[in-house]
């Protein structure tokens, strides 16, 4: 008896606290009409300090808050679609003027808040969506990986391909590598396997041995964490196996196997779009789609110290192959047969 | 007296020792909790999500409530909240030419008889096969999640959404109406309040609730009465699973309108914490429901606003759950204490 009559009491007490305190002024002070501060919010779908795709975007955030003296501000959320909206209106209403939601998911909630904040820009990592100002951010990585196609064909015999899990932006880059192979030799064999997720090494490691058994010199990761496994089996098999680094330099995880690295600076890109926000001069007309064109955002390292160097006659091809691609003038994202 | 004063020191409570942690790492506690307290109640945006997150963890919490009050310990809110968030999925692609009147039940009719199926499964183990339903139902969560992740990547696909791991948007006759725009909230939250309060009606003033309480306190004993012991359990199990894909159902159709891999961020798993808080009652489940939504809903602002780190905010959610719960124990302990003295002397 006297727990129920604490229960109706609870309730009572919570639902007139509310009552109260929705009655209240609400407690924000309105800023002094000064210079506005330039506000940049984050929405992180994971824990910020990832080692991964969660922390390339708090790194950027942080490169902004520093080199811009914006004010920045962050939250992870979990993964929740009803946190999302509410995340997104809680930044913009508070005036924030930049906003990135980091993923796909993020897109409809982003729709659904924005048409109420024209001012107020919204991103969408690994998007193509474009609606006014809720704008997709997307790295192109098949153009990078076409570049690794064309090497791996010129001095290789066969190549694998590890991926994640199967979704655009890994399926993509491996269409690149195959039409950049394929564009030096049609009949040089590409196998392609994914393991599912982003965090299973081991499963990495299986895969790419297995390829190198089928006749593969060429081995080459896109699946985040678990891509270390790759490099392992790379380096414990021998030197005469090559591979690459992707989307960052990975030379010392297989000092003699790997030949060069993609270096993706996803930061840059926010930051060149921050900057030109803060100054009023950003006025997309379409979805942001980062590529070789974009010279600080991405670009491909060669290591000098590998055990089969990229001899140079190749180099000098990957840099003509580079600028027709940043000139458009190739589709490295051709249906591949 | 004790009564009134017990949450609210258990809250001041979790609070101060927030406090003190808050300090030590360099934050003010006050404008913390003055962010965290806007965060949830400071307008009527912010109050109407924290009846949104409220939503799923009531019918959740008030669904549990009523299988633990049958000691039958059902961990699996969360499969069957996935279960039914599929249901409704399908019916809100699949069928298109409904008018709204007679979308929005079928919806939440076939979302929660998804979740009741799912609950039974691991109810007719118990009662068929005398398996214990509390690994059979996290068995079945593991089941009900990647399913899901299946079906999202592959069968349910948005055929027009690029690849990415999305099923297509619900028809629109399918939403939950809103009533309180330019707000969020929908009508699933007084579905939920209704439903707490039929289930109160139900285990406290009907014979089905007086045979599902005696199985709960002696299964031997009411079977010794006549009362048809797995019938009861097989509805306690119906019963939680129902309102837990009932809730799934809702989310689909009231928030996301879109099945994605992972749709709930553990309101099944939080579900067992708000029942239990609510001493298994359906009715206290509404308050503690609208606690654990404002802790989640402050504690975003608090990231946003006062800019302390989640890690923190969880340990302060953490502690403010562990402090209500602990009042609580010890207030039913020393009440009942008392009564045994008097009893004795």
């Amino acid at each position: 008896m006297k727990q129920r009559v604490l229960l109706y009491v609870f309730t009572v007490l919570l639902l007139t606290a509310m009552l109260v305190a929705c009655a209240g002024q609400p407690v924000t002070p309105t800023p002094a009409p000064q210079e506005k501060p330039f506000k940049v919010g984050l929405l992180l779908p994971g824990s910020a300090n990832d080692q991964g795709w969660n922390q390339i975007a708090y790194d950027a955030f942080k490169r902004i808050e520093k080199e811009l003296g914006a004010e920045m501000s962050y939250v992870e959320l979990e993964q929740s679609p009803a946190s999302f909206e509410k995340a997104f209106r809680d930044f913009a209403s508070q005036g924030y003027q930049m906003i990135l939601g980091h993923g796909f998911e993020f897109q409809d909630p982003a729709l659904a808040v924005a048409k109420d904040y024209p001012n107020t820009f919204f991103f969408i990592s690994s998007s193509r969506i474009f609606a006014g100002n809720v704008i997709g951010l997307n790295t192109d990585s098949s153009q990078p990986f076409y570049l690794m196609g064309v090497i791996a064909a010129k001095m290789g015999k066969g190549a694998g391909l590890v991926g994640g899990m199967e979704i655009p932006p890994i399926s993509e880059a491996f269409t690149g590598f195959i039409n950049g192979a394929r564009s030096v030799d049609p009949n040089f064999p590409v196998s392609v396997t994914y393991i599912g997720n982003f965090t299973d090494a081991a499963a990495a490691k299986e895969a790419a041995l297995s390829m190198i058994a089928q006749g593969a010199d060429f081995v080459i990761p896109n699946a985040d964490v678990a891509g270390l496994g790759v490099y392992q089996a790379v380096a414990e098999t021998g030197p005469h196996i090559a591979t690459f680094g992707a989307f960052g330099d990975f030379t010392d995880k297989a000092p003699q196997n790997v030949v060069g690295n993609y270096i993706a600076d996803y930061g840059q890109g926010i930051i060149n779009m921050a900057k030109a926000i803060k100054e009023g001069t950003f006025k997309p007309t379409s979805n942001v789609e980062f590529g070789l064109k974009d010279k600080d955002v991405m670009w491909l390292t060669f290591n000098d110290k590998a055990a089969r160097p990229v001899p140079e006659d190749v180099r000098k091809l990957v840099e003509e192959v580079t600028a027709k691609i940043a000139a458009g003038e190739i589709n490295t994202l051709a249906p591949v047969q | 007296m004790i009564a009134i004063l017990s949450p609210i020191a258990a809250i001041a409570l979790a609070l101060a020792i927030s406090a003190i942690l808050l300090l030590a790492s360099g934050y003010s506690p006050a404008r913390a909790y003055s962010v965290m307290w806007n965060g949830a109640f400071g307008d009527l945006r912010t109050f109407s999500e924290v009846l949104i997150k409220a939503t799923p963890l009531i019918l959740i919490g008030s669904g549990l409530a009523v299988a633990f009050r049958c000691s039958i310990w059902n961990i699996g809110a969360e499969g069957q909240f996935y279960a039914g968030a599929v249901g409704a999925t399908l019916m809100g692609i699949l069928v298109t030419s409904l008018p709204p009147a007679l979308m929005v039940p079928l919806v939440l009719l076939v979302g929660m008889a998804f979740g009741t199926l799912w609950g039974m499964l691991a109810g007719y183990l118990r009662v068929r096969f005398n398996a214990s339903e509390i690994v059979t139902t996290i068995m079945l969560n593991y089941i009900a999640i990647v399913g899901t992740s299946y079906l999202v990547t592959g069968p349910m696909i948005d055929p027009a959404g690029g690849k990415y791991p999305q099923t297509a948007r619900i028809v629109e006759a399918a939403v939950l109406p809103r009533f309180l725009p330019p707000t969020r909230l929908h009508i699933g939250f007084i579905i939920a309040l209704l439903m707490a309060f039929l289930l109160y009606l139900v285990i406290f003033k009907t014979s089905i609730g007086y045979a599902i309480r005696a199985v709960g306190i002696n299964p031997e004993a009411a079977r010794y009465a006549g009362i048809h012991v797995e019938r009861n359990i097989l509805l306690a199990m119906a019963i939680s699973g129902g309102t837990a894909g009932l809730a799934g159902a809702i989310e689909i159709a009231g928030i996301s309108f879109r099945l994605y891999q992972q749709i709930s961020p553990g309101y099944g798993f939080e579900g067992i914490a708000v029942a239990l808080l609510a001493n298994n009652h359906p009715l206290g489940v509404i308050a503690s429901g609208i606690l654990f939504g404002a802790l989640r809903s402050g504690a975003e602002v608090m990231q946003i606003s006062a800019k302390v780190p989640s890690v923190l905010v969880f340990v302060i959610q953490g502690l403010v759950i562990l402090c209500v719960v602990a009042f609580g124990l010890y207030r039913t302990h020393s009440y009942r204490a008392l009564r045994a003295e008097k009893e004795r002397g």
